[in-house]
């Protein structure tokens, strides 16, 4: 697989994929650190999947990161353990000891849109709760699909 | 199917939780939840529900610290609404002062007219129009332009300004979030990092990146915990 390494992770993190045998990029050293959400996206689309370990989970980026998903973009949440997520070996073996979980949930169609973030260790579906829906829904967002199981709160 | 141009339009708006405005303004909650109920400045993005914090636009985040800047001038809260209108009115785009590219902007008066218009120095040392003067000004509005100078030299980080050099707030980048300058990564991040035992070296050699600046945006986030610990 192809993954986009966010900034909030390690530049080591490519090289320790590498030897896992995945392409991995890392977001700052292609020269794309400081960009704006938008141009974030528009780089991960030709990704298999976007690594972050701050994904969009909080209420206030997630407008833009359901937008997002929207464009079929996958975000593979990378939960940090209570170490705070380093060393960057660590987080390589979180990747490889949930690599078929984001396998599955990368090569999966019908997971286009809300399956996208994957949050490891608990396999989170993040998807629009129906308050957020509804609202999105009433300012033109419509299509969102059901809240399924292990949606966000 | 949302568009790209949508995705664009919503970063430049930003999303900008309730309580990081109430950590970085000094307001009191009460205070932001009455200007809200009674749209004096209502949270435009995501107007919030029970077990749902309200969601603040960019623009939401300038009117709030214009509002305050109003009151600190013995501007009176019935009069608030009128002001800020006036203000919209008078210097279009005004809210963008706030960003910290925004900073070497000045506003001018045109021609002797009552007009307004915010213009930034480009690269080649001209000037550019950033927010070309369609609108009118009245006779008396010192105080309006007062307030605006005041939010530019502000810049984004409000009363916090003194973290500017390692920290800034954009609306297009994690939605407003503060984050590490010329970065994408949150203060809130490196903060956790730093909570759970890793040091700021540590974590600068991790992530590659500058270790005083790792320290500064962590004593940042600090700061602002301790705010809302106080607050709370």
């Amino acid at each position: 697989m192809n993954f986009l390494i966010d900034e909030n992770l390690s530049p080591r993190l490519p090289d320790l994929l590498a030897r896992l045998g995945h392409d991995a990029d890392h977001v700052g050293t292609e020269g794309h650190d400081g960009d704006p959400d938008p141009d974030q996206f528009r780089l991960a689309i030709s990704y298999d999947a976007l690594i972050t370990s701050d994904a969009f989970k909080d209420a206030a980026t997630r407008p833009i990161a359901h937008q997002a998903m929207e464009q079929a973009i996958r975000i593979v949440h990378l939960k940090r353990p209570k170490t705070g997520g380093f060393p960057a070996s660590m987080q390589a073996a979180w990747i490889e000891r949930h690599l078929a979980e984001i396998e599955r949930e990368v090569r999966d169609p019908a997971g286009a849109r809300h399956m996208s973030i994957i949050d490891l260790g608990e396999t989170l579906k993040l998807t629009p709760p129906n308050a957020v829906r509804r609202w999105l829904a009433g300012h033109g967002y419509d299509g969102w699909p059901a809240e399924g199981p292990g949606g966000s709160p | 199917m949302v568009t790209w141009a949508e995705v664009e339009e919503q970063a430049r708006r930003g999303s900008l939780g309730a309580r990081l405005i109430l950590d970085v303004t000094e307001l009191p909650r009460s205070r932001l939840d009455g200007w809200h109920r009674s749209k004096i400045v209502r949270a435009s993005v995501w107007p919030g529900r029970r077990g749902m914090r309200r969601i603040y636009a960019w623009s939401d985040y300038a009117k709030i610290r214009a509002a305050q800047q109003f009151l600190d001038r013995g501007v009176g809260s019935r009069d608030l609404r009128c002001m800020l209108d006036r203000l919209d009115s008078a210097i279009r785009d005004w809210h963008e002062l706030t960003r910290h590219d925004h900073r070497a902007a000045e506003i001018i008066r045109c021609n002797g007219e009552f007009r307004y218009e915010i213009r930034l120095p480009s690269a080649d040392g001209a000037q550019r129009v950033a927010s070309p003067g369609e609108v009118y000004a009245s006779e008396g509005d010192e105080l309006l332009i007062e307030i605006a100078e005041h939010l530019r030299d502000e810049g984004p980080l409000a009363r916090l300004k003194r973290f500017e050099p390692w920290v800034d707030m954009r609306p297009e980048v994690q939605g407003g979030d503060p984050t590490l300058r010329d970065s994408r990564i949150r203060t809130a991040l490196l903060a956790e990092a730093a909570d759970a035992g890793n040091s700021p070296s540590e974590i600068a050699g991790e992530l590659e990146i500058d270790p005083a600046g790792v320290a500064k945006a962590v004593e940042f986030h600090r700061e602002l915990t301790s705010r809302r610990a106080a607050r709370e």
